[in-house]
């Protein structure tokens, strides 16, 4: 990778977006102005907001997710500029990669606080389960910020802001919807494509008092691709040929999530409750098929299907107000539990139905107890000088049986426990330029205490534009199974480490953003960005010896260096909205016998254009991805090799109408450009030498959606 | 606007239950089935068990109605039944949870040379109105063998520990299974002085030159030459090490991968995996006694009691200790001493009669007894012994290696008896997936025409082996393969594998198919 090469593409951005602003229809507006604003501003106001102040949040706000038509995060994080959705079609889970990084280095917050999975809190979070019906907008942050959000906020932070209350001078809100959505090209009521019904209800009891309800299904039937469901059996003169077409691409799973909230306001205090219950079931049917006979000779072809059940239960409360004049303070506490139990049963082919339950048991668990709290603007008199003070606690309980290791008898549940303290200082040095130093200590049941810091420095040198720097400590904790976990028998010797430490290292982030004025009426944002990771003391699985034998575990001994640019345009004209954005990233990681790979680099565009009719109450929208070749490290025969994925691109579009005031319909598409599987050679081969494939799977086709919402609005 | 709220909470609901539950996850039918068609004693049985399999557990209990019909027997005089019965009919309950069911069928007195008696079973009703018929439901029970052209057998060996090795006779239709911890050594009935270990329980034995006093080695005794002897160490590298005592060479002689051995030397701790006369690890015994060196015998591995994890297994438990043992013969028995390794003032010792109508006479060097194993030599043509040891080549991904392996869901046929057998491959698949089909005709099409007498393996028990089914990947029945059986009376079979676990998904429960020329 050469600098002709980044300055090319930093170029082109710029060039796509002049080229768009071009085109612009010569018509007086100022919407887009305040528009544009308001989605800068809307952090601040809000108090399980992410900082504004210490770094760059990006909202995806409602019409954002309406326009995909959202049900889940997974739906909507497909058109991120450096977020790439890493589908795993076996499990049905999707996390997700941020910066190359995977999602154990991103952390998912649900008003700030911590989202629960089956074996951890806030990172590696299946982005499937997080339900979006009563969210009010995404709130993303890119780059480490560890000080505030907690260890393992490396690559940045998700949030989601729940909707409370009720717009406008109602007291009572009914909303109901349907959204019938193809997989690929398949799609029938009963048992192909996606069928998703909400429905909930908002009152206003006093000015004082608001409570929401509601209920959210989400059955997706599978992705059945060349498989062919749950019923299909090759049978050639009555004997069974096992060509492993049973079954699904992608397994089918059903999701059900009760939502409710509450929202006070007890004078100058607010008090927040959200409670969550969420329920799914994935299916997963077994592509082998037992061709037993029966005493005759008749063939009576079995299949050992299993099913996974996930609840998760949220409680999540917050009470924030002033102490005195504008210092204030913000208190969460938050207890969520999460469950997945484990299913198998023999399903009998030719008869449609259960033979019998073989193993019913629960493999995962965990059960939080968290709460954060700070006070800011502890010195409101000062302009120079501001701080704010927080602590940090989290108790997580659980076990991970599919960690223990499959043939594991010795599954114990453990407890892991953090106490943090952190505090961010202002300090404005003048009205241009500030600084904010950051510093957090960990205190960790495990791996003991630690300490991390961050330094942001902002600068204005006009108006409208701003330099914003931020070095910051990027601290990833080891997760449960790097420490906890155990499989040993006869062939195997698999152990977590309970000595891990964190895996520590330092990040750069350089922010410049400019807002543009184009013929005096259309503001373009151009924000052009730099970053720089190293990550020391990375966990990686090593092979070591102890008293059972060859010992496979897990040390910090790895690193991990990553080096990126990107360029984000944003146009509003008349009617139009346009973004174009770049990005350049690459890594650099161990080879083999301690040589390096040296920076692999991979080149990424997001576009956006909408276009809206006001008088018709209608908008057009249309979205591009595009994931350019990566090249990766991965475990493969030989060890440590360089392989790639092709690039791919990622299309959606469609149209929003709204009619009768509360009609509102919305037709579009997924995944334009047909995408299923991406040709790879970075795929790790499996256990016993089974080799890891050739292709990667993104998505399942080009699909279709159309989603219908009633809203009732009365008194 | 009350209204609108209740139609629209109204709509919503009716189509969230609307697209609810699938309907087609209920349980199947409870259906029941006699296991075989047909079901034969021998001379020497008196009793037999005849099973009955239901479609899946009971969730229920209640009563099956069999009836019985004597063809030339009586109730009471010829036969008798547990639970037992009365008026025609016998009366089996079942109980919650329950998967099947079995009547004893006692045979009370034989019938006369040259007469038939049969004895045959119908289901004929359930106390539970829906409960019904399965595929199979009579079944004839004869006093005497009675020849089998076509069967599937469900070979008992045991689930997940594989703690039976089952022989299993295509002409009649009959299986015997047998514990594979019930014996270490076998002696041949044949011409030959020869002593065989049990591959089924990771039996192994080391000749220690020279030495022919069973009380005069313990394990701090120098061996007559210094042995050097390939292994592997911890990281699985090949490794050489140089054995000098009897207590170093038992440390290298159980059967797991480090095993030692030398071909090139000629030192192979296991008899050879064909079973041929002269790959036995004990030499030949011969009639001049002091010939006859002491052997380090490694007794094997001890049968899990624990079942492994579903779809997997669990065959091999704690080492069972090692003896010294001695075998010396007069051409007619076989004279067995043996005791313990460091035992110098006593052993013990029995003597076994050559028996024409075996193969091998098995013996329990821990119980010091004689044991019944197989079946006389004409009356088995399969051998599934589960578990399968020796010390051989290899694949472990790398290059080809030579170390002492254990496999599983092993088949071997009665060479030692006079059964051929050979494989029909139908297809191969190569590294890239792609598919060659052979010109072969497929089981089901081939026929007493398509036989080729010249294939037919006479000098290797072990052409199925563990090859029929593959258990990395895809674990599954391998459908490339079928195999073709001559018998010792010259009839010819088709065998066809079908299944390697039970529906639930347990190892150990292998089936196949056969059918006569």
């Amino acid at each position: 990778m050469n600098l002709n090469r980044v300055l090319g593409i930093i170029f082109t951005g710029f060039l796509g977006a002049s080229i768009l602003s071009q085109e612009t229809p010569m018509e007086n507006d100022s919407i887009p102005m305040e528009r544009l604003q308001e989605v800068i501003l809307i952090g601040e106001s809000q108090v399980m907001s992410l900082s504004k102040k210490l770094f760059n949040v990006d909202v995806i706000d409602q019409e954002g997710i309406k326009r995909l038509a959202g049900n889940t995060l997974a739906d909507i994080l497909t058109q991120n500029l450096n977020i790439t959705i890493l589908p795993d079609a076996a499990t049905g889970r999707s996390t997700i990669s941020m910066f190359g990084f995977d999602g154990e280095y991103v952390k998912v917050l649900i008003d700030g606080i911590p989202v629960a999975s089956d074996n951890g809190i806030g990172n590696n979070i299946d982005i499937t389960q997080i339900n979006l019906e009563d969210a009010e907008r995404i709130e993303i942050i890119e780059g480490a910020a560890g000080v505030l959000y907690g260890e393992n906020a490396v690559a940045g932070v998700i949030n989601i802001i729940t909707k409370r209350g009720i717009e406008g001078d109602y007291k009572w809100k009914i909303q109901s919807a349907l959204q019938e959505e193809t997989v690929g090209s398949e799609f029938s009521f009963s048992d192909q494509g996606r069928h998703i019904q909400n429905f909930n209800v908002s009152n206003q009891v006093s000015p004082a008092i608001s409570y929401t309800l509601g209920v959210s299904r989400n059955d997706f039937a599978g992705f059945y691709n060349e498989f062919q469901g749950r019923d299909y059996v090759n049978l050639q003169d009555n004997i069974v040929i096992n060509d492993s077409l049973r079954g699904t691409e992608w397994n089918p799973k059903e999701q059900l999530t009760f939502f409710g909230n509450v929202h006070a306001k007890m004078g100058k205090h607010s008090l927040f409750y959200k409670l969550q219950h969420f329920d799914e079931t994935l299916t997963i049917y077994d592509r082998i098929i037992n061709g037993r006979l029966n005493p005759d000779g008749t063939p009576n072809p079995t299949a050992t299907d299993a099913r996974f059940n996930t609840n998760r239960l949220v409680n999540n409360f917050n009470i924030s107000g002033p102490i005195r004049g504008l210092t204030r303070y913000n208190v969460s506490l938050s207890y969520q539990t999460q469950e997945r139990n484990y299913q198998t049963f023999t399903y009998n082919i030719l008869q449609q139905g259960i033979e019998s339950f073989n193993i019913d048991r629960i493999d995962q668990s965990s059960d939080i107890l968290y709460s954060r709290g700070f006070v800011s603007n502890i010195m409101p008199k000062s302009e120079f000088f501001g701080l704010l003070l927080g602590y940090e606690l989290t108790r997580q309980k659980g076990f991970d049986a599919i960690a223990a290791g499959a043939q594991s008898t010795n599954v114990v549940e453990e407890t892991l426990e953090n106490y943090d303290f952190f505090a961010t200082a202002d300090l404005n040095l003048n009205d241009q330029w500030s600084l904010f130093p950051g510093l957090r200590s960990v205190n960790n049941s495990q791996f003991g205490q630690a300490l991390f810091w961050s330094l942001s420095s902002t600068y204005n040198f006009l108006e409208d534009s701003k330099l914003k720097i931020t070095l910051a400590s990027a601290f990833k904790a080891p997760n449960f199974s790097q420490l906890f976990q155990e499989f040993v028998d006869a062939n195997h010797n698999v152990k977590g480490n309970r000595n891990l430490q964190p895996e520590d290292g330092i990040t750069i982030f350089l922010n410049y953003d400019h807002i543009f004025k184009i013929g005096d009426k259309w503001p373009l944002k151009s924000t052009l960005s730099s970053f720089y990771f190293d990550i020391d003391n990375k966990i990686t699985g090593i092979v070591s010896e102890d008293d059972d034998g060859i010992l496979f575990t897990f040390d910090n001994v790895d690193f991990e260096e990553k080096l990126g640019f990107t360029l984000n345009n944003k146009i509003d004209f008349n009617n139009w909205q346009a973004g174009i954005g770049t990005s350049l990233i690459s890594t650099n990681t161990a080879l083999e016998d301690g040589a390096d790979s040296g920076y692999l680099w991979s080149f990424n565009l997001q576009s956006t254009l909408l276009y809206s009719f006001p008088r018709i109450n209608t908008s057009l929208s249309a979205l591009l991805n595009h994931r350019g070749r990566t090249l990766n490290v991965f475990e493969g025969n030989n060890g440590r090799e360089i392989g790639e994925t092709d690039a791919f691109t990622w299309l959606d579009a469609s149209i929003r109408t709204t009619f009768f005031k509360n009609f509102d319909v919305t037709l579009g598409a997924r995944n334009l450009l047909d995408i299923v599987t991406v040709n790879a050679t970075d795929i790790p081969a499996g256990a016993h030498g089974a080799s890891g494939g050739d292709a990667r799977l993104f998505g399942n086709g080009r699909s279709y959606f159309l989603k219908l919402l009633y809203t009732l609005n009365f008194n | 606007m009350k209204k609108y709220l209740f139609l629209s909470a109204i709509m919503s609901l009716s189509v969230m239950v609307s697209c609810g539950d699938d309907d087609g996850e209920d349980l199947i039918d409870f259906t029941v089935s006699f296991s075989s068609e047909t079901v034969s004693l021998s001379e020497a049985d008196t009793d037999k068990e005849i099973s009955l399999t239901f479609s899946r557990a009971a969730t229920e209990s209640g009563t099956i109605t069999v009836a019985y019909t004597g063809n030339n027997a009586e109730y009471g005089t010829d036969f008798s039944t547990l639970p037992t019965g009365g008026n025609g009919t016998i009366a089996v309950p079942v109980a919650v949870g329950d998967l099947g069911a079995t009547i004893t069928f006692t045979k009370l007195q034989d019938p006369i040379e040259g007469t038939t008696k049969t004895v045959s079973l119908a289901l004929n009703g359930y106390d539970q109105t829906d409960w019904s018929n399965g595929i199979t439901s009579s079944s004839t029970v004869s006093f005497t063998p009675i020849a089998a052209i076509s069967g599937v057998i469900d070979a008992e060996q045991g689930g997940s520990n594989q703690p039976n090795q089952v022989y299993v006779d295509l002409s009649s239709n009959t299986q015997t299974a047998v514990r594979r911890d019930t014996w270490e050594i076998a002696f041949y009935n044949g011409a030959e002085n020869r002593v065989f270990l049990n591959p089924s329980l990771l039996v192994a034995a080391a000749e220690l030159e020279g030495i022919t006093d069973i009380l005069s080695i313990t394990e701090d005794s120098d061996l007559a030459n210094a042995l050097k002897m390939n292994t592997f160490d911890q990281a699985f590298q090949p490794a050489t090490v140089t054995v000098t005592t009897v207590g170093e060479l038992v440390a290298g002689l159980p059967v797991a991968y480090p095993q030692y051995g030398n071909v090139a030397t000629n030192l192979v701790f296991t008899d050879n995996r064909e079973g041929t006369l002269e790959g036995t690890a004990f030499a030949a015994v011969s009639t001049t006694a002091d010939q006859n060196n002491v052997y380090i015998v490694s007794l094997g591995n001890e049968i899990p009691t624990e079942s492994a994890e579903l779809g997997s297994i669990s065959t091999t438990g704690d080492q069972r200790g090692f003896l010294k043992v001695r075998v010396l013969t007069d051409g007619n028995s076989y004279t067995v001493q043996y005791a313990d390794l460091n035992e110098t003032e006593n052993f013990s010792e029995a003597t076994i009669e050559k028996n024409d109508s075996f193969n091998l006479s098995a013996f329990s060097l821990t119980e010091g007894q004689s044991v019944n194993v197989e079946p006389e030599k004409g009356s088995w043509d399969l051998n599934f012994t589960g578990v399968f040891s020796f010390y051989g080549v290899g694949n472990f991904g790398g290059p080809p290696t030579i170390a002492g392996l254990t496999f599983s869901d092993y088949v071997l046929h009665n060479t030692l008896g006079g059964t051929g057998l050979y494989q029909v491959t139908t297809y191969e698949r190569d590294g890239d997936g792609n598919i060659t089909n052979f010109d072969v005709p497929s089981y089901t099409d081939f026929n007493r025409d398509d036989v080729e007498e010249s294939a037919f393996i006479y000098n290797d028990r072990a052409v199925i082996g563990s090859g029929w089914r593959s258990v990395f990947g895809v674990a599954a029945v391998r459908d490339d393969r079928y195999f073709v059986l001559k018998d010792m009376d010259g009839n010819y079979y088709k065998l066809l594998f079908t299944a390697f676990t039970n529906s639930e998904g347990e190892r150990g429960f292998p089936q196949f198919t056969y059918e006569r020329l």
